[in-house]
């Protein structure tokens, strides 16, 4: 194979792999907060997706409002999933509360269902639809849009939790809740700005990959299934480790397309899941879970 | 068993005797043999969860795996449909074993991921070996079971064949849960670590118990392709896995007949709802909108609305309900 064959492959695992980092990230800070597996957390995408492509077709909103409020809505979305169905039962257990996030999955599918049927929605790219020439590569424009918008959410989160007392507060009560409670922190709200992030994650997610992968109503399980796999190589709970792990998960599916049939590159995938869970399952790196 | 309890079992399958005489519609017919195969599935992912907290998104894949079995003997070698029911049973339940090892001895969240990630490796493979699967077309003419000669080639017949085995495997599932292993089963569900002080190996149960899961979803696979006589990949997929799940939350987790009542209220619905609605994507929605309802409102499912809860040392909802209506003088 070329080298620029190689160079193709690499960017198209980067160009999923930055969506498989994001919601993996959504992941590991729903989890960090409330020991909860989310697995909305493709459904998130979804909308993000298919959102995107409400605003702008349907509405005629210009295409950058239209992702802004896309992604403002998978927040709204995700923060009511939580009061509505997760706040009123945080006494149930956890095994209980993650099949009330598979009941909002189902919900969530079958009523975009219901609107939308099995059609696919065509969003059209941010900047063009040229790709671009790089060392006999062809890089779609919309490849560098995931990577850059994806470095700037990654800085932006760093950030807010760094350096705003509202992001200290929120890491307190993912390390310890009792702790931070008796320190006077809200730790009610804690778990509700984890799912609003993890819905803007993935409302993100969506809406980057909407140009390259057009969005239905049943991506979002597999969507979630590889963020899983993805926080699970990286270390659940562990954000530089979501980010790895998405990135490896891309090329890995990437270049496995390129080796083996591409209809095994999902199988690629969940077989690495499946090992790294039974042999490994604290992921590559070490997690700071207790 | 309790006393009660065979005093209801004897009823019921008095019940499921009378039934096809009583009523010679094929149709109900056939709705009775899919709850039977539903609750098959459902008695498997009761005992795993119910009594060991275990969540597994795979029944649908290792039912997949027991029609598969039995549609491959049958139709590529010509080998009886016992054969291939007994084969059914098996190959789920190797296949588990390993996957069982390898992912109780970390918590119950990393089983449901892992189970979730079997699934589908599990349909991917049904669609992408073609040379032994035939694909995503499926397999069809899958011949009929037959017992010494008689064929069990009706409605009629083939509901007694699901509803012995169906029977025979909750009598059994009963006993083990009443027996010594099911009182480890449900130490481990309260307390695993407290369990463990007192010797019981929590790995060894919870692997025996997912591997009977599996069993109990090849045997209702291997049900499920003789009665249809044709099955693809697509039925096997993650809804498949799902509806157990749905019909244990409805039904009642704590005991081996909430799959029983489960399977028959999901399915009574369906077909009320295919006759009402008509339209296959408001049903599904019905579906999903009924589990988050059952999730919240039912955490014990419809049974536990009869069953005594131990650990509130209160008595049921409706005993409960009763208390509140008739007594005046407490304080």
């Amino acid at each position: 194979m070329g080298l620029s064959t190689y160079i193709q492959f690499f960017f198209q695992g980067m160009t999923n792999g930055g969506i498989y980092s994001l919601v993996a990230l959504g992941f590991g800070i729903i989890y960090s907060s409330t020991g909860l597996l989310n697995f909305a957390q493709g459904e998130f995408v979804m909308l993000g997706g298919i959102l995107t492509y409400a605003y702008h077709s349907l509405l005629s909103l210009p295409l950058s409002l239209a992702v802004i409020l896309a992604v403002f809505s998978v927040g709204i979305v995700a923060g009511a999933m939580e009061r509505l169905t997760l706040y009123p039962m945080r006494h149930l257990s956890v095994h209980g509360r993650i099949l009330i996030t598979l009941g909002v999955t189902l919900t969530i599918e079958a009523l975009v269902f219901v609107i939308a049927g099995t059609d696919i929605f065509y969003v059209p790219p941010f900047t063009s639809d040229e790709p671009i020439k790089f060392l006999g590569a062809s890089v779609l424009p919309q490849t560098i849009w995931i990577l850059a918008v994806g470095f700037v959410v990654m800085t932006g989160l760093a950030t807010f939790f760094r350096f705003t007392l509202m992001g200290q507060a929120f890491l307190a009560c993912a390390i310890n809740r009792d702790a931070a409670r008796m320190v006077g922190i809200n730790a009610e709200w804690s778990s509700l700005i984890a799912f609003v992030i993890g819905g803007v994650l993935g409302g993100v997610g969506g809406a980057l990959i909407a140009p390259v992968s057009a969005p239905s109503y049943d991506m979002g399980v597999g969507v979630a299934l590889k963020g899983i796999c993805a926080a699970v190589i990286g270390g659940i709970g562990n954000p530089i480790g979501a980010v790895v792990g998405g990135f490896i998960l891309g090329l890995i599916e990437s270049y496995s397309i390129a080796f083996i049939s591409s209809g095994y590159k999902d199988g690629v995938a969940l077989f690495i899941l499946i090992l790294i869970l039974m042999l490994k399952p604290s992921g590559i790196f070490f997690t700071r879970e207790t | 068993m309790g006393k009660n309890e065979k005093i209801y079992l004897s009823v019921f399958v008095a019940c499921l005797l009378v039934f096809p005489l009583a009523v010679q519609a094929k149709y109900a017919m056939n709705i009775m043999i899919f709850i039977g195969i539903d609750a098959i599935m459902a008695v498997g992912l009761s005992l795993l969860f119910g009594y060991t907290g275990q969540l597994s998104i795979c029944q649908g894949a290792f039912m997949g795996l027991g029609a598969y079995t039995t549609a491959i003997l049958n139709t590529k070698l010509g080998l009886s449909p016992w054969l291939g029911l007994v084969a059914a049973a098996i190959v789920p339940g190797l296949l588990a074993y390993p996957i069982g090892v390898g992912v109780t001895r970390v918590r119950g969240f990393y089983l449901a991921v892992a189970t979730l990630a079997f699934a589908e490796i599990i349909t991917l493979l049904l669609e992408e070996c073609r040379e032994l699967t035939m694909g995503w077309q499926g397999i069809p003419g899958i011949a009929n079971v037959s017992l010494f000669g008689f064929v069990l080639n009706t409605s009629q017949r083939y509901y007694y064949l699901v509803w012995v085995i169906a029977v025979l495997i909750f009598i059994f599932s009963r006993k083990v849960v009443s027996h010594r292993v099911g009182r480890a089963l449900r130490a481990l569900r309260l307390n695993e670590e407290a369990a463990r002080c007192l010797g019981i190996e929590a790995v060894s149960f919870k692997v025996r118990i997912f591997v009977l899961s599996a069993v109990y979803g090849g045997i209702a696979g291997a049900l499920y392709a003789h009665h249809l006589t044709y099955i693809a990949p697509a039925d096997f997929g993650i809804w498949a896995s799902i509806t157990p799940i749905i019909i244990i939350a409805v039904g009642g987790e704590r005991t081996v007949w909430g799959a029983l009542v489960g399977s028959f209220i999901l399915r009574m619905l369906d077909e009320s709802l295919k006759i009402y609605l008509g339209l296959p994507e408001l049903r599904v929605l019905f579906y999903a909108l009924g589990l988050l309802f059952v999730l919240m409102f039912l955490p014990d499912g419809v049974l536990g609305l009869f069953s005594r809860s131990k650990e509130n040392n209160k008595g049921s909802f409706l005993s409960q309900v009763k208390e509140s209506l008739t007594d005046n003088s407490r304080s």
